[in-house]
């Protein structure tokens, strides 16, 4: 994965839990002195690494380091300048989530080592079923929590349920129904 | 043709081309058809209203827009400006039936925030359209470059860490010019780089350093330091290399068109920093005892610091405060004297130096009263070396205490052998400074008593300037051997800087008055006067007299008319071994 995912770690324990556990995730990761530069691709298992340094560290399980890290991943990626980008997705929830494939599908076009993921986004009565599908096992709490960053930049309420995993189907699916537009937290997760 | 088979219709357009604009070809220009995108770039009114009114073709630049002119230039890019927004299209015009112009394109993005504040969504773009793509790309380029000037800061900064390390690594604090280490390091490229001009590197020693620390303190000299290597820096400029590698040294790499010219810069440097130095409203001169050698092409800064430094030395030893340059002479006399060094030591350690007897007679009744013990050394190869020669190569090789030891013991050897032999002699022994070191009472004593011998069989000479360095201590050295009862004398007096301080701090028992006043006395009254003021001084002070260099029948009589008590020289008797040194040249009783 490119630096500025593992950079986007960084800023999470940093601004969380600070310099020295930060230090101690790289060392434990065997990455002292590492500075990840943000156009860089690294291996996938220094991502990987560093998020089951950062649960140990932590005290914490890995899935809900992946959670906060995908709901952090949209604010530092705002921060970092993505933000025109994030713009052109959608002003509102739904309309980006409709257009999340396409905006993965153009990523992979532009940078073709990023090896996207794919959302298969279909429109229900009441809530949107979003199909997670991606080559990288065990991100799906990482999905959620991007979902539900989304929701709070949006400024929107919705409630997000993992209703089957990949081990059950070859995909994870979520359930997304939006309670109403207002300020507050803005996501509400279930579980599958 | 498949293309004449293929037609779209307006929805298939609209679907396939959301930027798409439908023009009359006639001069009115009148909107048509508008893509779903730029829509919400127009009024609801738009339609049939002028393309002019909305939009500009600000590339490339035609004077109309016909039909006829679009056949010609429809193949090139076009750039469509908003009239009224920063929004730009680019596309390709196509004329179109009937009697139309078609705009076929999409958004002209330059940057990643291009689209910001536009209102355009990815579903405005048609999925074969790469804008998006390219936003996307500009971001992540501008990623790229930020990470890369983030490098090279990290990179810059570290490089300027170790430059400044490097700095103070390879400058010397006070003078702010290259110290030993910079100065090898960066003597080495510069004898890489210029080896196409005559080229030297000098050695520069300044000539009584110590004396200006001593009398003007640390701060004096310290300034004199910085003058003197700001000097040399203003001297080389840009052609050549200013260094210091100790505490008096410094060192330069110089070069000029030839080598005619290259001497006189060696020159010129040499004596603008020896130019005088004013601190504290004192005045700070000193010589230069400048070494230099040809670069020559050599590269090998060991070698030719080490040959320029032989120079500086040779040079010193004939006059001081002059410029020498190296020679293979000096590099032969060099590893002469390294050779002899080395057999030297070995000479000692293995007591092959012998011990020669100059008689010192008493001028009241002529009798020989005493012998100056006086090293003498027969190399293997090289024959006979003189005392001159190997006493300042043993200095140099700090062997110089071991040499006195050497003739101490071999002339009190002597002396007990003489008493055995019923005679009542003494011994003058000379010792350097090296040997005025606290173990020197008990040393002298033990090997009195080893060989039966009192105290006051025995004399030590001393130099003046022997008693120069820490003359404190040498002080209580000196006064525990004259209380245990051996003799000092003050050799080469009136030579010195101060030998009145001397007589007053030092326990001496007498003086050897300087061959060079006895020299002159008979042709010269003012030496003749000198050496009855030394008179005058030693009676007044009770300190015996020895006269030394006596030559002529002069300079005895003129000695015994001073009052000296005892006197010595060639006239009497030259140094030899112990077997004949007894044998007088001159009778003193013949003068009488």
């Amino acid at each position: 994965m490119y630096g500025l995912v593992n950079k986007a770690i960084q800023d999470l324990v940093l601004s969380s839990a600070g310099e020295d556990t930060w230090q101690r995730i790289k060392s434990k990761t065997g990455l002292e002195g590492v500075e990840f530069i943000e156009a860089t691709n690294y291996g996938d298992d220094v991502t990987y690494s560093l998020v089951l340094a950062a649960s140990e560290e932590l005290g914490q399980p890995a899935e809900i380091i992946l959670y906060e890290f995908g709901r952090h991943w949209i604010l530092y990626t705002g921060r970092e300048g993505w933000d025109s980008l994030f713009s052109l997705g959608g002003d509102n929830m739904k309309s980006f989530l409709m257009e999340l494939d396409d905006m993965h599908a153009r990523v992979q076009v532009a940078m073709p080592e990023s090896k996207m993921p794919q959302f298969t986004v279909n429109e229900k009565n009441e809530y949107l079923e979003v199909h997670y599908r991606s080559h990288r096992d065990g991100l799906a709490p990482m999905v959620a929590g991007m979902l539900g960053g989304l929701a709070e930049r949006f400024n929107e309420r919705w409630e997000v349920t993992h209703t089957k995993t990949a081990d059950q189907q070859g995909f994870d699916t979520f359930r997304l129904k939006q309670i109403q537009s207002s300020t507050g937290d803005g996501l509400i997760i279930n579980a599958a | 043709m498949p293309h004449e088979k293929l037609s779209l219709n307006g929805d298939a357009v609209q679907e396939l081309f959301p930027f798409h604009l439908l023009i009359t070809a006639d001069r009115n220009r009148q909107m048509l058809s508008a893509g779903s995108a730029i829509k919400r770039l127009l009024p609801q009114d738009f339609l049939e209203r002028s393309f002019d009114e909305f939009f500009c073709i600000t590339r490339p630049c035609l004077e109309s827009l016909t039909m006829e002119l679009i056949e010609t230039v429809g193949n090139r890019m076009f750039f469509v400006s908003v009239v009224g927004t920063d929004t730009v299209l680019r596309g390709q015009l196509i004329a179109s039936n009937p009697g139309s112009i078609l705009f076929l394109g999409t958004l002209l993005v330059t940057a990643a925030n291009s689209l910001d504040e536009s209102g355009f969504s990815l579903a405005d773009f048609a999925p074969y359209d790469t804008t998006p793509e390219i936003l996307i790309l500009h971001r992540f380029r501008e990623m790229q470059i930020k990470g890369m000037e983030q490098q090279n800061l990290k990179l810059q900064n570290v490089i300027e860490a170790r430059d400044t390390l490097d700095t103070y690594a390879n400058t010397d604090e006070l003078t702010g010019i290259a110290n030993r280490r910079g100065f090898w390091s960066m003597g080495s490229k510069w004898l890489q780089k210029f080896n196409d001009s005559a080229t030297a590197l000098m050695v520069m020693d300044l000539d009584r350093f110590k004396v200006i620390n001593d009398n003007f303190g640390h701060d004096a000299g310290d300034a004199l330091l910085q003058v003197v290597g700001h000097r040399l820096s203003e001297a080389l400029q840009s052609d050549g290399l200013p260094g210091r590698i100790g505490g008096d040294e410094f060192v330069a790499i110089v070069k000029a068109p030839d080598v005619t010219l290259l001497e006189k810069r060696v020159a010129d440097i040499t004596s603008a920093i020896t130019e005088p130095v004013v601190h504290n409203g004192a005045e700070l001169t000193t010589l230069v005892s400048t070494g230099a050698v040809l670069a020559d092409g050599k590269r090998d800064m060991d070698a030719l610091i080490s040959c320029a430094d032989l120079a500086m030395y040779e040079g010193r030893t004939r006059q001081r405060g002059r410029i020498c340059w190296y020679s293979t002479d000096i590099k032969r006399k060099s590893e002469y004297e390294q050779r002899l060094t080395v057999d030297l030591e070995k000479a000692i350690d293995n007591r092959l130096l012998k011990a020669f007897y100059q008689p010192v007679v008493r001028m009241s009744d002529h009798e020989i009263v005493s012998f100056e013990v006086l090293a003498r050394w027969e190399h293997p190869e090289f024959g006979f070396i003189g005392p001159d020669l190997f006493i300042e190569l043993a200095q140099k090789a700090g062997i110089l205490r071991r040499l006195d030891c050497l003739m101490m013991e071999l002339a009190l050897d002597q002396l007990a052998l003489w008493r055995s032999l019923g005679k009542g002699y003494t011994v003058h022994v000379n010792i350097c400074g090296p040997s005025i070191h606290p173990d020197l009472p008990a040393y002298v004593k033990a090997n009195l008593d080893k060989r039966g011998l009192k105290p006051i069989d025995l004399h030590i000479e001393l130099t003046e300037t022997t008693l120069l360095d820490d003359s404190e201590a040498a002080r209580e050295i000196l006064t525990e051997l004259a209380n245990f009862g051996v003799n000092l004398l003050l050799d080469d007096f009136g030579t010195g800087f101060s030998s009145l301080t001397h007589l007053q701090d030092f326990p001496v028992s007498g003086v050897k008055i300087d061959r060079s006043f006895v020299e002159q006395a008979p042709d010269c009254k003012r030496a003749r006067n000198l050496l009855y003021a030394i008179s005058d001084i030693a009676s007044h002070l009770e300190l015996t007299m020895v006269g030394e260099g006596i030559e002529t029948i002069e300079q005895l009589n003129l000695l015994q008319q001073v009052g000296c008590h005892y006197v010595q020289g060639f006239l009497l008797g030259k140094p030899a071994e112990a077997a004949t040194c007894e044998q007088l040249s001159y009778s003193l009783s013949k003068a009488a």
